[in-house]
């Protein structure tokens, strides 16, 4: 293996260390892991990649992103050697041109990252894909969402201040989040459960991958509503108010549009869903049929659809009764992923702050 | 006697890379061109827009401008693209 050449800094102990990447902007706020050369030397060898690697590159900010800076923070992180081919896969969709990373590296929205993993790897790692899910407490769902987050701050410069104009080092803050947001310590980590469910596809499977394949999928998102779905005991009537919750949300979007929704079941839902016999493309379909609206229909409630429309106006223009819109582009495009813990109907949904999902295989 | 704690840590950052390959080819000279404005609708980007405008008349001798809006949280779409082909360059506002 090629020698590492990331400039290396002389600490004479742990808390020297420690101390040294809060005083640099380094961290998220939170202690890091020091990233000694031995450790991230055993990262790469688990991948068996070069360190001059180059995974991709960021063109708005001209970063070129090597497997070696990608591993260094991924040992910040807290992340096991095993778990970098995940954090991996990730930065390939993160650097993808398809995903478009500059929107939320640099929005004032507070855009988080989301994933979700399918395949065997999950349990290879024991990853957490029942109760609490999006933690805290398990240390690779956790820690490779850290990975992703440190990469972005460090080596694509998403630096954020922590509400000063310069960052402690003097640098540009260039994540200006207005408020910000937990996911953007640890991502929004969605582990499937593929195996209590077997008559519903994971994920990846409806994307077109093997079964016996693993698969990372990266989104970006504003953020999670969670909806409490007790009182329905049927796959219509979790439907129904899932539809609901997607309508009130403002977000409704042009159909044929490239706009995405994830909705995350937990098990006392989806038994509901096994029950009736639905698929998740049944979900996905009766969720954009019970989100479509007409402009019209939108301007009657007083609602004014800007980004659509142009700037604000109520008035009725030709073509209103024609023009729709829903929750997502097309039902193709309302993903349906079961995870969480036994008890509780508590259903998550998702909306876009950027491009489309992407998804990468784990290599591992 | 004492075992050393000393130990090296590694530097996470990456700088920008200052590169052709990154950007579009510069342009000797902006007289006789025409330049695309492209307004992102945030607050105060047209007014932005319109003072660049006022300046780049002041500084040279263009053959026109050319204004277009677009959706800054995603990849431009056909639409917001109409009319980027008349420009030689485009100066698009981005972000707050």
């Amino acid at each position: 293996m090629k020698p590492l050449t990331s400039v290396a800094y002389d600490v004479s102990d742990l808390e020297e260390a420690i101390e040294l990447y809060y005083q640099r902007g380094w961290t998220d706020g939170l202690p890091v892991v020091p990233p000694t050369e031995e450790r991230v030397t055993r990262f790469l060898e688990v991948v068996r990649r070069e360190p001059d690697e180059v995974l991709g590159v960021y063109p708005a900010r001209r970063r070129v992103v090597t497997v070696e800076k990608v591993a260094i923070n991924a040992v910040m992180a807290g992340c096991l050697p095993e778990y970098f081919p995940v954090v991996l896969a990730l930065m390939e969709a993160l650097l993808d041109p398809q995903f478009g990373v500059h929107v939320s590296n640099s929005t004032t929205g507070g855009a988080a990252l989301g994933y979700i993993v399918n395949g065997p790897i999950r349990n290879m790692l024991q990853m957490n894909y029942r109760g609490n899910v999006l933690g805290p407490g398990n240390r690779a769902n956790s820690t490779i969402g850290r990975a992703i987050r440190l990469v972005q701050i460090n080596a694509l410069g998403s630096i954020g201040g922590a509400g000063g104009e310069d960052d402690l080092a003097g640098k540009p803050v260039l994540d200006r989040s207005t408020i910000g947001q937990p996911g953007k310590y640890a991502c929004y980590h969605y582990v499937e459960n593929e195996e209590d469910y077997p008559s519903l596809n994971p994920l990846h499977v409806e994307l077109g991958f093997r079964r016996e394949q693993s698969v990372a999928t990266l989104f970006s998102t504003g953020g999670h509503v969670q909806i409490s779905t007790h009182a329905e005991h049927s796959a219509e009537q979790i439907v129904d108010t899932i539809a609901e919750y997607l309508v009130g949300s403002g977000r409704l979007t042009a159909v044929g549009g490239n706009a995405w929704c994830v909705v995350v079941l937990p098990p006392e839902n989806t038994g509901y869903i096994v029950k009736d016999r639905w698929s998740k493309a049944d979900i996905s379909r009766a969720l954009f049929e019970k989100t479509t609206r007409t402009i019209k229909r939108l301007k009657e409630n007083g609602w004014i659809a800007a980004n659509m429309v142009g700037p604000g106006s109520l008035a009725f223009q030709p073509g209103d009764e024609e023009q729709k819109v829903a929750i997502a582009g097309s039902p193709k495009n309302i993903y349906v992923v079961l995870s969480g813990g036994p008890a509780g109907g508590f259903v998550h949904y998702l909306l876009p702050y950027g491009g489309p999902l992407v998804s990468k295989v784990i290599k591992e | 006697m004492a075992l050393s704690t000393r130990f090296r840590v590694l530097d996470p950052t990456l700088e920008a890379q200052v590169d052709a390959a990154f950007g579009a080819p510069r342009l000797a000279d902006l007289n006789g061109k025409v330049i695309g404005l492209w307004s992102n609708k945030k607050l105060n980007a047209d007014k932005l827009l319109d003072m660049v405008e006022g300046l780049l008349w002041e500084r040279y001798q263009l053959k026109g401008f050319v204004r277009g809006n677009y959706n800054s949280g995603r990849v431009m779409n056909p639409a917001e693209m109409k009319g980027v082909e008349d420009c030689d360059a485009v100066i698009l506002t981005h972000g707050d």
